[in-house]
């Protein structure tokens, strides 16, 4: 029971022959937590994350999910771990087929990994698990260019929902959404984690959005973990340059109260 | 729609003024090769087409007749036994029937071969497929024509070499007439083809684990698609319409020979009856394209309402 969901160890990932993206990563991921990976534009944590989620061969290191190497999982297995691991990307907009409407896209997951289930169960499934978030069965037929972005941050996570997955991969969720939006979606994943136990691997570049919601957070830099810790201690006392670059980024202002 | 339909009817129109206007320009007349006309008969023979009026009115005299019902296209000025459609009608079968051929080659061989290159992106099939679609583009038709004929016409024997008299004669035109359109639709569609793969809708397929055929076929195609649909307008209207080239290397009767030769003549009718042909057929085929790229490309029908 003590075996964390996730655990990686010594993650090397590189594009073709060029120098490798990510360097001897190490992490690991818990039942139920929310962890914040945070760094600047290209310093690799949307690789890991593509790595984590099968997309990405790494040169070298493990994957371990429940103790089981992904690297070395049959295609069934892998098939059973990706429906574990659900990836939602930053710009649903382009996330989405433009041709399919919303409630089939949510029900196309269904086809992989419940292949037993027959059409109207599927679209039944995708429908309840977007009735689920919020989202109203007028926006079902339409198509990603009839909905708000939200709305369709939504409907990417209900996609992500509908295999009932363990963990999350979440990348820049919400940097793609107005700062109002931005609240409803972390609002809806702090509740998800509350009420499903769902883990959560959460990339990004603000760490206003780590310390609203992680219950973690990791520094990346340069292809490597420099800075691990609860986030307000990151944020109060951050000891590598990157972490500190990060925080200066943050804006000092304060409103009158 | 009505608008398009409109705005087609008033782009034809501007068509025919200024190829009017511009087959008046050109110098030398209808009957200027008749060397041995007296002048007095030639001068009838002007008067008779009305070609001493002003030009506004012989322009205006000609719309006046296409306005009937059935439009009057006049008889030809150098074959005057002939209707213009007389001739027109038949030569525009045989293009038109060539030309369809090859269309259906350039498509049924360019698309897969595009979406071929894109799943291989710089690998060898991918180098490969486009060496070919890069010799389409690159290797003239008459070059080709000629060349294919020397192979499978005369040294081979499997086809015959020229002539419009059985389908077996459309085999070597067809292909010709299809090098450059296919490898233009294989160009199209990998480009595309090759955005999309990279794109987040097939990373979140994938990420899914749906099968690479669905991700291909399903997600990516009727998107890759989408380019190739604005050009196949131009090109059917263009690939029906004749090519005088290909026409000549394998002696077939078809449109674009007749529109050189009424070029050449001066036969002012029978080059307007071809301007016409050609200018319908090319405003018919982008108004369907139009109507296509909104079947397949949901934003554009959202972006036009």
């Amino acid at each position: 029971m003590n075996t964390p969901l996730l655990k990686v160890r010594d993650l090397e990932v590189a594009y073709g022959k060029k120098p490798p993206v990510l360097k001897g990563v190490s992490l690991s991921l818990k039942a139920g937590e929310i962890l914040g990976l945070v760094g600047n534009s290209g310093c690799g944590k949307s690789t890991l994350l593509r790595t984590l989620a099968g997309l990405e061969i790494p040169r070298s290191g493990s994957i371990l999910w429940e103790g089981r190497e992904r690297v070395a999982l049959t295609r069934k297995e892998g098939r059973a771990l990706r429906r574990r691991a659900q990836l939602v990307f930053q710009n649903a907009r382009e996330a989405f087929d433009p041709r399919m409407r919303l409630v089939d896209a949510v029900a196309e997951p269904l086809l992989v990994h419940a292949p037993d289930l027959s059409a109207a169960r599927r679209r039944e499934k995708a429908e309840a698990a977007m009735a689920d978030l919020g989202l109203g069965r007028e926006l079902m037929g339409r198509r990603p260019q009839g909905v708000s972005g939200g709305q369709l941050q939504r409907v990417g996570l209900a996609r992500a929902l509908v295999v009932e997955p363990d963990a999350l991969l979440l990348d820049e969720p919400v940097s793609a959404l107005d700062v109002s939006i931005q609240a409803q979606v972390l609002n809806l994943l702090w509740d998800l984690r509350h009420t499903r136990g769902l883990a959560m691997l959460l990339v990004t570049h603000d760490l206003a959005v780590v310390r609203q919601i992680c219950d973690r957070a990791l520094v990346v830099s340069e292809g490597r973990i420099v800075e691990e810790g609860v986030p307000q201690q990151l944020l109060d006392h951050p000891t590598h340059e990157a972490t500190r670059l990060l925080v200066e980024a943050l804006p000092r202002c304060k409103l009158p109260s | 729609m009505l608008t398009r339909l409109l705005l087609g009817v008033l782009t034809l129109l501007a068509i025919l003024v200024a190829s009017f206007f511009l087959q008046r320009i050109a110098p030398g007349g209808p009957f200027d090769l008749e060397r041995d006309m007296p002048e007095a008969a030639r001068q009838a023979l002007i008067r008779e087409w009305g070609l001493d009026r002003p030009v506004p009115e012989q322009l205006g005299l000609y719309l006046k007749g296409l306005c009937r019902f059935p439009p009057d296209l006049k008889r030809s000025m150098v074959q005057p036994d002939y209707t213009v459609w007389e001739i027109v009608g038949p030569r525009l079968q045989v293009s038109a029937s060539l030309g369809f051929a090859a269309l259906c080659i350039a498509l049924v061989l360019g698309i897969p071969l595009g979406v071929l290159a894109a799943v291989h992106d710089g690998k060898m099939a991918d180098r490969v497929t486009m060496l070919v679609a890069l010799t389409g583009v690159a290797v003239p038709a008459f070059v080709l024509g000629p060349l294919l004929k020397w192979i499978f016409a005369l040294e081979l024997g499997w086809l015959p070499e020229s002539r419009w008299v059985g389908p077996a004669n459309m085999v070597l035109p067809a292909f010709t007439l299809a090098a450059l359109p296919l490898a233009t639709a294989a160009r199209l569609v990998r480009s595309e083809m090759g955005t999309i793969l990279r794109g987040d809708v097939v990373r979140t397929a994938r990420s899914q684990g749906l099968s690479e055929r669905r991700v291909v076929f399903v997600h990516a195609l009727p998107g890759a698609l989408v380019p190739v649909i604005p050009w196949l307008g131009p090109a059917t209207a263009s690939l029906v319409t004749g090519s005088v080239v290909v026409e000549r290397i394998f002696d077939i009767p078809g449109l674009g020979t007749t529109f050189i030769d009424g070029a050449f003549n001066r036969d002012y009718t029978l080059v307007m009856g071809t301007v016409i042909v050609y200018s319908i057929l090319l405003i018919l085929m982008n108004l369907l394209t139009d109507g296509l790229l909104v079947l397949l490309d949901p934003r554009a029908r959202s972006a036009r309402s």
